[in-house]
């Protein structure tokens, strides 16, 4: 039987592990041992999914492990999240996020996506191959107040600093902030372009997010 | 003097020749460029005329010595089910739809026809008709990588965890591609291609990880170098990303030619897989970017790592100047 103070190290172990089922039912089990719901995602879950975020930089896990072990997560937090208190239950912040136009290289948005709900935003994912006027109009739309644009193309760049330009020509600039990544891109050229940040990978892209959000 | 063909139909065999042969191969490691393929409307990924008469512009342009098709990793996926985006001279064509959601869905695609289905014909008539101009050039047929045709028909977030969940499924299914691969390789090169190029982009070892890459890529690339040189062809590999983690597994991959991205050390490669003709590695960022002087020297230094082929390290952007391009090949070939 379980006890409070191991239940949310196993959650964590469970994610790690990828195994989905344990995940699900240690979340059931931590709500029966009276764990609050909110602890048990945070200290237990997304606890777990850091680890892997860390052990995939660190080459021990690749990409199938670190999807599986996302699937893992969230079978546990689909169980503990109809627990939370309504006042955890906060709207959470959105970020639209997609590869911009003619590119279908999408492997590293996915994983900038997963690392982003990790760290409790809501993700409104367009895909590949997005043109530029559908970033800023589902951002207007869904009221999203970031925006994610991924290439991996050099061809494909001059795209990116399009958004920038919609966004300024709608008037509607400063009610944003323009996150870009992607192999070519860089610092310098989210500058030049008047992006207002760029990280290099997943882990990055969330504390990133994280920090963009602080600045309204 | 070698001839560019008996040059690297000798190099492949394993044979020591006068001088590196220069090539880019095609298929992702296409030649062409923004400026080329303008010259020829939109149609040259689906118009065997203007195929080939692009591939024949792309040599001539660069210098490289081979003609390559066709340009793009779209042509399998499309035959199997998947909707793709032609592209133009400025964008590559990319799948805009899966044909496939499950495992089961895709053992059960019905078998192309290399007549009729898609730009399959496109492609073997585009390599007839370059070889009644190719005298003394070799044409490099090209097929997309299983893992990467398996993810231009399913999505590869849900192929990557089948990958963890369901191993024999995931199995069977590479088998089957790999038929289909090898059949389509057998019709290019019985149009004329001399030399049939493999890459598998979404296959590399950054994005699966050695065990892997150890289960479900060497097997594949194994049978399928196999089956090309039954066919009577020369076989060339492309491992993209740093395959620093998965070198030692092609001391398994017999009789094919194995090209590395720019980050991997043809050096290092060279004394852990002493066995294969090497081709590689110019960075394709280098390429796009620099000075005919800087393409120069590092052509230079290249082929002083011990490369019997040298090549851009991987799939180069449309925008990249020709005067690069050629700078490469110029080096190489003593210009
Ligand atoms: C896998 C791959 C493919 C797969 C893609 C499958 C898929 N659904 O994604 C397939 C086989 C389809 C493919 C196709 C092509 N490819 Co490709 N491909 C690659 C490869 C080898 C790896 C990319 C990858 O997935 N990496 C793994 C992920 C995890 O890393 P990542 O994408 O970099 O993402 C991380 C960071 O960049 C960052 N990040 C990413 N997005 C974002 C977004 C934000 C907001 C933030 C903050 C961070 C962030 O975080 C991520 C996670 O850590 C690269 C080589 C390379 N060096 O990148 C070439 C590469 C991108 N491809 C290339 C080419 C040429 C092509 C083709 C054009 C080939 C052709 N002739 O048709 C076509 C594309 C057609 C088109 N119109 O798009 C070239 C591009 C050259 C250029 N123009 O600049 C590259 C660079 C190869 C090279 N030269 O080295 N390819």
């Amino acid at each position: 039987m379980h006890k409070k103070e191991t239940v949310l190290a196993d959650m964590a172990r469970a994610v790690v592990d990828m195994d989905e089922t344990a995940a699900a039912k240690l979340a059931e089990t931590s709500i029966e041992l009276g764990v609050d719901a909110y602890t048990g995602i945070n200290d237990g879950l997304v606890k777990g999914m850091n680890i892997v975020g860390e052990k995939y930089d660190n080459e021990e896990y690749f990409i199938p492990e670190l999807l599986l072990c996302s699937d893992a997560m969230t079978a546990g937090i689909d169980v503990l999240r109809p627990h939370l208190p309504v006042k955890e239950q906060k709207v959470k912040e959105k970020i639209v996020i997609g590869v911009i136009q003619g590119d279908t290289h999408d492997i590293g948005k996915n994983l900038v996506k997963i690392m982003l709900e990790t760290s409790g935003f809501e993700v409104v994912d367009l895909g590949r191959d997005v043109a530029p006027q559908k970033f800023v109009d589902t951002a207007v739309e869904v009221n999203a107040r970031l925006i994610g644009l991924s290439t991996l193309m050099t061809t494909t760049m001059g795209k990116m600093e399009e958004v920038i330009r919609l966004l300024e020509d709608q008037g509607i600039r400063d009610r944003f902030r323009v996150m870009v990544g992607g192999e070519p891109v860089s610092k310098g050229f989210a500058d030049r372009i008047g992006a207002d940040a760029y990280a290099l990978n997943g882990t990055e892209a969330a504390k990133t997010a994280l920090e963009l959000v602080a600045t309204f | 003097m070698l001839n560019e063909k008996e040059r690297l139909l000798a190099i492949l065999q394993g044979e020591d020749v006068d001088r590196p042969a220069v090539i880019c191969p095609g298929g992702m490691m296409s030649a062409a460029t923004t400026k080329v393929l303008e010259k020829f409307g939109d149609r040259f990924h689906s118009d065997p005329g203007l195929m080939a008469e692009a591939a024949l512009a792309i040599r001539q342009t660069t210098g490289f010595e081979n003609l390559g098709v066709p340009f793009c990793l779209t042509v399998e996926a499309e035959v199997l089910g998947s909707r793709v985006d032609p592209g133009d001279a400025s964008v590559e064509p990319l799948v805009t739809e899966y044909g496939a959601a499950t495992l089961d869905e895709m053992l059960n695609l019905p078998a192309p026809s290399f007549q009729r289905d898609g730009r399959l014909s496109i492609v073997t008539d585009a390599i007839g008709l370059l070889a009644e101009k190719s005298e003394g050039t070799p044409i490099i047929g090209n097929i997309t990588g299983p893992i990467s045709l398996a993810t231009s028909i399913m999505d590869p977030m849900i192929f990557f965890r089948l990958m963890g969940k369901e191993k024999q499924g995931v199995h069977r299914v590479l088998d089957r591609l790999i038929d289909f691969l090898v059949l389509f390789a057998r019709e290019q090169i019985r149009a004329g291609a001399h030399v049939i190029s493999i890459a598998d982009p979404s296959a590399t070892g950054d994005i699966l990880g050695p065990a892997n890459f150890r289960a479900f890529v060497v097997p594949g690339l194994n049978r399928l170098a196999a089956e090309i040189r039954r066919a009577g062809a020369g076989c060339i590999i492309h491992v993209c990303g740093r395959a620093g983690t998965i070198v030692d597994e092609f001391n398994d991959i017999g009789s094919a030619a194995l090209s590395f991205d720019s980050v991997v050390s043809m050096k290092k490669v060279r004394d852990r897989v002493p066995g294969p003709p090497l081709m590689g590695n110019l960075s394709t960022h280098m390429l796009h970017t620099n000075t005919p002087e800087k393409i120069n020297r590092a052509t230079r230094r290249n082929m002083e790592s011990g490369v019997e082929i040298v090549s851009p390290a991987c799939g180069i952007s449309l925008s990249t100047p020709h005067e690069n391009l050629r700078a490469m090949t110029d080096t190489v070939k003593g210009l």
